[in-house]
């Protein structure tokens, strides 16, 4: 009863899966086959990313199309704030490409609003410090863009 | 936050502009870059040690980072969407010319233009944008004497991307010229909040029922 379909990482590793996790997520479900391979993910990353669908493979379904704002206020549980603590900065980045190409909705949601909560109520010198970002401004642009925007400037 | 097609493809001919350099004037600032911010597109050939032959490997998924310089336009405005408050989207302007050009419209998008006035130990000043005499101090709380915006609001060149207006903060300053000007610049307004605007005169709705606001609003 228990079918299994199998996923190939774009680096040759091969994972067996609940074939009810597939058939969540319509792209995961094309990939199933023989010869079948995400040329975009590596081993590594798939097996986080199908450890998160495993844990979430009885969740209700999926109703994303018209909900905007309780999309963009959902909380993140404490199991999901846990699965995404426990990865570095560079697997993060890795997990949201991989579920945006994938298209696992959720899990894109959550890593991009845990991406959000890195910005949120930083200074200026202290996200470009958390992503390692190169100030690209002339003092003469930054300016410009400093009298532009006056009326947000809280200080 | 939802983009039309149209506003997708602009923002992403810009971004592709910046990274050819094209978009600032300035000199290029690029020195210093961390290299792993540039990924090699032709394959890397590896000497793997365990195995004697020669594999070629993705350029990915070897010593190159995945950073968030990595994420593509649709993804870094899902991530923008997920910030809370206007200072968190002003502080992104100012990390990187990327980030200037997609935060932009998230700033805009429902400007509280009035908040500073809400104390009321602030003296406002209404001049004329002309005017330079008085202290740069004093002419961040100025408003224009001819909208009554705060001065120097870009309404016209970002009007477009705002979709929310609370004018009820800043009543006592709206006039029907006020009006006039958002209902000319903001094409995409949805709604706009019009309470204890004592100062407005049927002149300001029919202004707003005239533009192309109308039929968002």
């Amino acid at each position: 009863e228990n079918e299994t379909i199998t996923l190939r990482s774009s680096d040759g590793i091969e994972f067996h899966i609940d074939a009810r996790i597939a058939n969540r997520y319509t792209l995961l479900n094309n990939w199933n086959g023989e010869n079948a391979s995400l040329p975009n993910v590596t081993g590594k990353v798939l097996e986080k990313v199908l450890e998160w669908c495993e844990h979430h493979i009885n969740d209700p379904p999926l109703n994303y199309d018209n909900d905007d704002s309780r999309r963009r206020n959902f909380e993140i549980d404490d199991w999901d704030e846990n699965f995404i603590n426990c990865v570095n900065q560079d697997m993060l980045f890795e997990i949201i490409l991989a579920a945006n190409y994938l298209d696992i909705k959720p899990l894109l949601d959550i890593g991009c609003k845990t991406v959000a909560n890195m910005i949120k109520s930083k200074s200026l010198e202290e996200i470009r410090s958390t992503f390692n970002i190169v100030n690209d401004f002339t003092p003469e642009e930054e300016e410009a863009i400093r009298r532009e925007n006056e009326w947000a400037d809280d200080q | 936050m939802k983009f039309s097609e149209e506003q997708k493809r602009k923002l992403i001919g810009k971004l592709a502009a910046i990274s050819r350099g094209k978009d600032f004037t300035s000199q290029s600032h690029h020195d210093n870059t961390d290299t792993t911010t540039t990924i090699p597109t032709i394959p890397i050939r590896v000497r793997l040690r365990t195995i004697n032959s020669v594999v070629i490997i993705n350029p990915k998924s070897i010593s190159i980072k995945t950073s968030i310089l990595h994420m593509p336009p649709e993804i870094m405005l899902c991530i923008f969407d997920f910030l809370p408050s206007r200072k968190d989207f002003y502080s992104c302007l100012f990390v990187c010319k990327p980030w200037y050009i997609m935060v932009t419209p998230f700033l805009y998008k429902s400007p509280q233009i009035y908040h500073r006035f809400s104390s009321m130990d602030i003296v406002v000043a209404f001049i004329d944008s002309t005017t330079t005499h008085l202290s740069p101090s004093k002419l961040k709380y100025a408003l224009s004497s001819k909208t009554r915006l705060p001065l120097n609001f870009p309404i016209e060149k970002y009007g477009s991307f705002i979709k929310i207006l609370d004018l009820s903060i800043g009543s006592d300053y709206v006039t029907d010229s006020t009006i006039q000007a958002i209902a000319y610049s903001c094409h995409n307004l949805r709604l706009i909040n019009l309470n204890n605007c004592i100062h407005i005169s049927d002149n300001s709705l029919e202004s707003l029922s005239k533009h192309q606001c109308s039929s968002t609003l």
